[in-house]
């Protein structure tokens, strides 16, 4: 029998504590460190430009032991400036993931969005064969966030673990000791679970959304131009604004940019719609990148290509959800059994 | 004398119901009303009589008793012998014999008598009513036959007598007052002059009943009493004019700086700039010579596709269509090649940014104007210079730049020139006075520009003009501005009072010559604003600098003489001068009078109180305005200036100095200087002689020392609403504002979570013993059984978002809209860039009392206007997130909210209409009049010292005040002028911040 692998979450986020000590890493720091990238001796910067926090399980009697098998949480916290990509500091950031990262090793490496990460540096991060996969988090929209609704999360919205202080009618919040350097195992489950399974959910919702909200024009087999069928998929701002999300097109807004935006509606119903890391993930963890892309292009091709001659051209509308019903479904049994 | 039973008055005397002009055929029976309230309650079928007999007048020869007696002392024949008791079966004889009575009169009489009297059995006594050497009527007295004794005695009579005279002479005194007797001369002095004749004394000498009464003694004795009543009437009757020409004179204000002038001109640019252009014409002419469809449809396209559902394409062709025809007419208008370029006829852009401050003057102004007529002002509001000047003053661009335009000036540099509080001696006499320019900690000289207004601009500008500039100096004058804080009695009616000074000067600029009036013209003018800190006069034996002593002038040097007369005294003597005539009472207009009657508002509080005298103070500071000039900045040291000050007590001296030309200066800088007081923290009233002095409504907190109930009273109806009792006089200022908030705040014990989305970030802990406000790193790190202590208290979120996110969602998200310019980042934390930074700030104990005390004070608003500025979505949220209720004028949300209690709330705002308008139970509205049957009704015994009741209006009325200021809830009722109530919301909604809402509100209920 196959041992479980090691659990690791891998944070890149504005952490107060780094903030507050002055070790945001920005390519200055790690010069004034003299960090060398070809030194490969990272480690010496552990409780530095970065810490660990180990997983363990709350007992009643106040004892916290260490889950098995191992888990840990790793934070560390990139500057704030511009396509890190192109930074000394995304290099270290690299080095952190390659020292994680191992074969008995599930490794999941979490960028802030708004430190400038974006599918670039996914793609880069996911070019490590060690890492399992690579997520984007921001503005307190993304599961990793406590939300008090669903009692689930693990970050605050103010650079910490998250830690409410107990009130006549509802218990303390706590999902990690700081001073022990220890996160509660209950918590980073259901955080680890969830983003596990994250790409699977977030597409078979929008399938299921998107074709519940189209079933009304299968009615009848008549034909019916793109242009129509744009409009009637804009009068659902949201759905329209996760389907251009899906396609890639995330900076179309309606309204003139007045209108809400993808991460409103994230915030408003405390849930995480954005696909802006699913297709790198897919291809270099899943494979499945084409089957994701067929659907992208289908969909492209009945709410945005317009303008071309052939486009003008009206389409059957059964055929197309049927066409539109088996790419999503064949994108979705593409994933690997077990998520 | 001793009369024990029931008894009743007739009294017949001259109709005096028609001002001076004395009815002398008619008697009419007076004081009906009166008996009616004494007597024991008749039947209802009663009221018909007393009715005929208040309604009707008797000629006087229908009057036997009357006309016999008024004939007899006319011709000296009446005495005390005449004086019987008679019998009521005899006075109405006639009836018993012949079953008619003698006229209407006597049967209503009987109808009346017959109830409370025996007719058979009980009598009356006539009298004489004698007033000043003559006879107005008679008092017939109707008693019961067991007080016949008393009222038999002759020696009763004599007494009687003189006490109805002295009763009815008092109330002519009053009469003089009475409605159109206040036109002409007192008729009384007439009636004075005779009672001290020869004349007089001769007539007491022979008439029988005037000797027997001993009348020549008895004015001789008291004549001083009553010409001294006489007096007072006047006194009076003057201050009654002063009321109405202090309102004349101020809407000469109006007239003069705003309309005359201001208004005159913007006017005049705005209906060229309305109507000069006709767009129809242009519209077509464009559509032949360059189709829209060339260069508009892409346009439209571009438009319509980024805002779907906002206009047809049609309509946005059209809006487009008519936007560019003006621009293309303005562009090429021949008007702007041969007319000067004037910025706010030609600018091609809205003028909304500077139409706006205009239109909040102009409102203000309104307030401005029911203040003066009303003249009663509870407490007021303490701001610093800086938010004053910058933000209410010079914003407002239109008015400033054109107050002068008459003069052809439009270019106004607004100047600030800090003085330094020190003392230098002078060294000449009494009216030299050596002034020290500050500097702040960097070494600027606190001399200089602070903002500059150009309203005409250049034509390279007509796409966008900037109106106002910040003028060199404005950010360190800024920074020391702010840290000046004033008090404004009565909030926008102090704020405009000085504005009225400020805007008088800058009018004055039309006595400079044609040589000085172009340099302006071409330089603009300056406007000089000099702030020294200064302490109420030496002789009051105050230390503490309690107020500026402003300074107001143009920075041109003019000529200091007119004539052999010099305009610092002339101006000075001028305002020396009662606001009235001496004669004919009638309002004196002009400049002069409106800096003095503004000035003695922002000193005492009132406008009436222009010309009070009456205190050491006052006869001290009034004019309340002085009149002063110096030759400028010491060219040999510019830290120092130097002025010649004329004022009350140096008037004479400085008049002698100046009468000497050719030693004097003939050209200098002519200055008005005024005070107005500083906003402070707390004051501990000792007794009640200190109110004639300090003016304890510019503090934040009033500690009564002994907890004296009259001395309660009368601070709470001078608007301050932070009274305390018993404080020790040693207390800082941040332990009784604990005190106070330990009282104010209901709940006695609390915690309020700061949360970021879902996370707390901080905690501020309240309870009988601390007030502390802790980071939540901090708070995890209390002891174990302190934070399980603080678990049990009453707990309240205060949930902020990302500064990112939109104001829709927050709303949904009950999250209050933070922005990072808004009080809460600015005011109460320091370091405090954004809400994401929550760790950073730090918050001084004074700054977390006050935001303890915005947060924990509840509100309930019952005004339309108010309510209109926020949707009802919007409302609903701050009254949950806030405590801070605001709902239209409406029954059923009072009632809703009466179901609660009113107790709850801190301040119950109610607009005086929604009161007047309420419908009681029998269906009546309460109407102004009713107000205490409301409160009765309304609200009942819910008010206390944290439960403080607010009407507003934006009418000058004062009857509900009158109303209300004898009963018991005046302790707990104060007023707000609704303009600021309105200003409060609107600003906070400007930057779309939710604490701002509150805090301002706040600031504007507490005065500061």
């Amino acid at each position: 029998m196959t041992e479980p692998k090691r659990r690791i979450m891998l944070i890149s986020w504005k952490w107060r504590d780094f903030k507050k000590g002055g070790k945001v890493i920005t390519n200055h720091l790690l010069q004034e460190l003299n960090w060398d990238p070809e030194d490969n001796n990272i480690a010496k910067f552990k409780d530095v430009l970065f810490d660990e926090f180990i997983v363990c399980d709350p007992l009643p009697n106040g004892e916290k032991r260490p889950v098995k098998p191992e888990s840990r949480v790793v934070r560390t916290s990139i500057g704030d400036e511009k396509h890190p990509v192109d930074l000394v500091a995304f290099g270290f950031l690299k080095s952190l993931v390659e020292l994680y990262g191992d074969h008995d090793v599930e490794l999941f490496v979490f960028l802030h969005r708004k430190d400038g990460f974006g599918d670039q540096e996914v793609k880069d991060i996911l070019g490590n064969v060690k890492v399992s996969n690579c997520f984007l988090i921001g503005e307190g929209r993304d599961y990793i966030y406590y939300d008090r609704n669903r009692m689930q999360g693990l970050l605050g919205d103010h650079g910490r673990f998250i830690h409410n202080t107990a009130r006549v009618d509802k218990p303390e919040i706590k999902v990690a000791d700081t001073k022990k350097k220890q996160v509660f195992q209950p918590h980073f489950d259901k955080v680890w679970n969830y983003y596990k399974f994250e790409f699977y959910t977030k597409i078979l919702e929008l399938k299921e959304d998107l074709m519940t909200y189209l079933f009304i024009w299968e009615k009848d087999d008549k034909s019916a131009k793109r242009t129509e069928f744009r409009e009637y998929l804009m009068a659902d701002e949201k759905l329209y604004q996760r389907v251009n999300n899906f396609i890639g097109n995330s900076s179309l807004l309606l309204n003139g940019g007045e209108g809400k935006k993808l991460s409103d509606y994230e915030s408003e119903d405390h849930k995480s719609y954005a696909f802006d890391d699913c297709r790198i993930n897919l291809a270099k963890t899943e494979n499945i990148d084409q089957e994701y892309d067929e659907v992208s292009k289908l969909l492209s091709s009945v709410f945005l290509n317009h303008g071309r001659k052939k486009s003008e051209a009206p389409i059957k509308v059964r055929k197309m959800l049927k066409q539109m019903n088996s790419k999503f479904n064949k994108l979705l049994k593409a994933f690997t059994p077990n998520t | 004398m001793d009369v024990k039973d029931t008894y009743l008055l007739f009294i017949n005397i001259l109709d005096r119901s028609n001002d001076h002009s004395v009815q002398k055929e008619h008697l009419i029976y007076a004081g009906v009303k009166a008996q009616t309230e004494l007597l024991p309650v008749g039947p209802q079928s009663l009221e018909v009589n007393w009715k005929f007999l208040q309604q009707d007048s008797l000629h006087i020869d229908d009057s036997n008793e009357s006309k016999k007696t008024i004939k007899r002392i006319s011709n000296q024949t009446y005495s005390l012998d005449y004086i019987e008791v008679k019998d009521l079966k005899n006075y109405f004889r006639r009836y018993f014999e012949e079953g008619t009575f003698a006229n209407r009169q006597q049967e209503n009489e009987y109808s009346i008598l017959k109830h409370y009297f025996d007719i058979d059995k009980d009598h009356y006594l006539s009298l004489p009513i004698i007033q000043f050497g003559w006879v107005d009527g008679i008092v017939h007295i109707i008693f019961k036959d067991s007080d016949l004794n008393a009222l038999q005695d002759r020696k009763n009579w004599k007494k009687l007598i003189k006490l109805f005279s002295v009763e009815y002479e008092a109330l002519l005194i009053n009469w003089d007052l009475a409605n159109k007797n206040t036109t002409w001369d007192s008729i009384l002095t007439e009636d004075m002059d005779y009672v001290e004749s020869k004349q007089y004394e001769a007539m007491t000498e022979k008439n029988p009943i005037f000797k027997e009464l001993n009348f020549k003694e008895y004015y001789r004795n008291a004549g001083n009493y009553y010409r001294q009543r006489l007096k007072s009437n006047y006194i009076l009757l003057k201050a009654e004019h002063r009321k109405r020409a202090i309102i004349a004179i101020l809407i000469d204000s109006y007239a003069h700086n705003i309309s005359a002038h201001s208004l005159t001109v913007l006017k005049w640019w705005f209906q060229q700039r309305a109507t000069y252009l006709d767009i129809t014409s242009i519209k077509s002419k464009m559509e032949r010579e360059f189709p829209f469809e060339n260069w508009g449809a892409s346009l439209t396209k571009f438009l319509c596709e980024k805002f779907p559902g906002f206009f047809s394409e049609e309509d946005m062709a059209e809006g487009i269509k008519g936007e560019a025809a003006r621009w293309y007419g303005q562009l090429l208008d021949k008007k702007l090649e041969k007319t000067p370029f004037r910025a706010v006829r030609d600018q091609i852009f809205s003028l909304s940014p500077q139409l706006a401050p205009l239109f909040k003057y102009l409102l203000e102004k309104g307030a401005f104007w029911s203040g003066i007529t009303r003249d009663k002002h509870f407490g007021g509001e303490i701001t610093n210079f800086y938010d004053l000047f910058w933000k209410d003053f010079v914003q407002n661009s239109l008015y400033l730049g054109t107050i002068a335009y008459s003069e052809g000036i439009s270019k106004l540099q607004v100047h600030f020139r800090i003085y330094s509080g020190r003392d230098f001696h002078a060294d000449e006499d009494v009216y030299w006075r050596v002034y020290e320019i500050k500097r702040d900690k960097a070494g600027h000289l606190l001399d200089g520009e602070f903002a500059k207004i150009d309203i005409v601009g250049k034509q390279e500008q007509a796409l966008q003009n900037d109106f106002l500039i910040e003028g060199e100096l404005h950010e360190p004058l800024k920074a020391e501005l702010e840290s000046y804080e004033v008090f404004l009695p009565g909030g926008v009616v102090g704020k405009h009072a000085l504005f009225t000074l400020i805007e008088n000067e800058i009018r004055n600029v039309r006595h400079y010559n044609r040589e000085d009036l172009s340099k302006m013209k071409k330089n603009g003018l300056d406007l000089i604003i000099g702030i020294r800190p200064s302490t109420l006069s030496k002789s009051f034996n105050y230390t503490d600098k309690s107020m500026y002593k402003i300074g107001i002038w143009i920075g041109m040097p003019s000529e200091l003489y007119d004539g052999d007369d010099h305009y610092v005294s002339k101006r000075f003597s001028k305002q020396l001068e009662d606001v009235i005539t001496e004669e004919t009472h009638r309002p004196k207009l002009g400049g002069a009078f409106q800096d003095k009657i503004c000035a003695a508002m922002l000193f005492n509080g009132t406008f009436n109180s222009v010309e009070n005298r009456n205190t050491v103070r006052d006869s001290y500071y009034y004019p309340w305005v002085r009149s002063a000039f110096s030759e400028g900045v010491d060219l040999e040291n510019e830290e120092k200036e130097m002025d010649f000050e004329v004022q009350n007590r140096n008037k004479v001296q400085a008049d002698i100095y100046l009468l000497d030309k050719e030693k004097n200066s003939k050209k200098g800088y002519i200055k008005k200087y005024f005070h107005i007081w500083q906003g402070a923290n707390i004051y501990h009233l000792q007794h009640s002689g200190i109110l004639k002095e300090e003016n304890i409504a510019r503090f934040r907190l009033v500690n009564v020392v002994d907890g004296d109930e009259h001395l309660l009273r009368e601070v709470r109806s001078r608007g301050i609403v932070r009274v305390l009792t018993n404080l020790p006089l040693d207390i800082s200022w941040e332990e009784a504002y604990r005190a106070w908030l330990s009282i104010w705040v209901k709940e006695k014990e609390g915690r309020i979570n700061f949360l970021l989305r879902h996370t707390e970030v901080g905690q501020l802990v309240f309870d009988q013993n601390a007030i502390n406000f802790y980071h939540q790193e901090e708070y995890l790190q209390l002891p174990q059984e302190e934070q399980e202590r603080y678990v049990d208290y009453p707990f309240f979120d205060l949930g902020f978002a990302h500064g990112s996110s939109k104001l829709s969602s927050e709303v949904e998200r009950k999250v209050l809209n933070i922005r990072s310019d808004g009080v809460l980042s600015n005011k109460f934390f320091q370091n405090l860039p954004s809400i994401e930074e929550f760790d950073q700030g730090t918050i001084s104990k004074r700054s977390l009392y006050e935001l303890l005390e915005v947060l924990q004070t509840r509100i309930c608003i019952f005004d339309q206007r108010i309510a209109e500025r926020l949707s009802g979505q919007k409302r609903a949220f701050l009254n949950e997130q806030l405590s801070c209720g605001i709902y239209g004028e409406n029954a059923k949300d009072w009632e809703n909210v009466k179901v609660d209690g009113l107790s709850k709330y801190h301040f119950i705002i109610v607009h005086l209409a929604f009161v007047e308008s309420y419908i009681d139970k029998t269906g009546k509205h309460y109407g102004e009049e009713g107000i205490v049957r409301f409160m009765d009704e309304q609200i009942g015994d819910q008010l206390s010292d944290n439960c403080i009741l607010v009407l507003t209006t934006g009418r000058g009325r004062e009857r509900w005040w009158k109303r209300l200021q004898d009963s018991k809830y005046a302790y707990h009722t104060t007023f707000r002028p609704v303009e600021m109530l309105i200003d409060a919301v609107e600003s906070a909604g400007l930057i779309k911040d939710d604490i701002d809402l509150k805090y301002n509100l706040i600031k504007v209920l507490f005065g500061s």
